[in-house]
């Protein structure tokens, strides 16, 4: 079981959460800030299976692909994805 | 690769940030609810190499320091008719911080 912490840019982040939906992935997001640049950015906590992982990955970054003219944000040069795959000791639905 | 989760009162994050953007840590801030006091607080996530780990916690420590501060605990079943405000004696500030693995790190 993994738990997969995505950091998204807000403007990808609604494409990435229907593209996952679609695919039954079940998500949570969280709206969160960036530390550099200050601006507002979207972290998905998405649990799933070992073997579900990398689809998972290729949908993300599926979603990110198309440039939406976003990779400069104040002259930085902005990812579209951070992501961060965990090892989960436990995971239960109550 | 490891990924911090710094719990920290919201009135050390200012300063936290910039410091830990200075040194080139990079991190997402998200805000969040104490329990026990139920006051905001930040929590950040700040993804590192293994050996930086330490240099990420102490940068922590300098900016989010203990003290006291004394709150009176406003509980509405107070027994008996006067209403007392009960002076409570409550360390705040400080941090929490969860180190864990990363499996994998990918920037896209």
């Amino acid at each position: 079981m993994k738990l997969i912490i995505a950091i998204v840019q807000d403007e990808y982040a609604t494409n990435v959460i229907k593209s996952l939906m679609s695919n039954k992935y079940r998500t949570t997001k969280l709206s969160s800030t960036g530390g550099f640049l200050k601006s507002g950015n979207t972290t998905l906590l998405i649990g799933v299976e070992n073997g579900e992982v990398d689809h998972v990955i290729e949908l993300i970054r599926a979603e990110c692909k198309e440039d939406k003219g976003l990779k400069e944000k104040n002259g930085v040069e902005v990812g579209a994805a951070n992501i961060f795959v965990l090892n989960m000791a436990n995971f239960m639905k109550l | 690769m490891k990924l911090i989760i710094a719990i920290v009162q919201d009135q050390d994050v200012p300063g936290l940030l910039d410091d830990l953007t200075e040194h080139e840590y990079r991190v997402t801030k998200l805000a969040s609810t104490g329990g026990f006091l139920k006051a905001g607080n930040t929590t950040l996530l700040i993804g590192v190499e293994d050996e930086e780990v330490e240099d990420v916690i102490g940068i922590v420590e300098d900016n989010c320091k203990t003290r006291e501060i004394t709150t009176s605990l406003l509980t509405v079943s107070m027994p008996g008719d006067a209403y007392m405000p009960y002076p409570l004696e409550v360390k705040v500030g400080g941090a929490t911080l969860f180190v864990i693995d990363v499996e994998k790190h990918i920037k896209i």
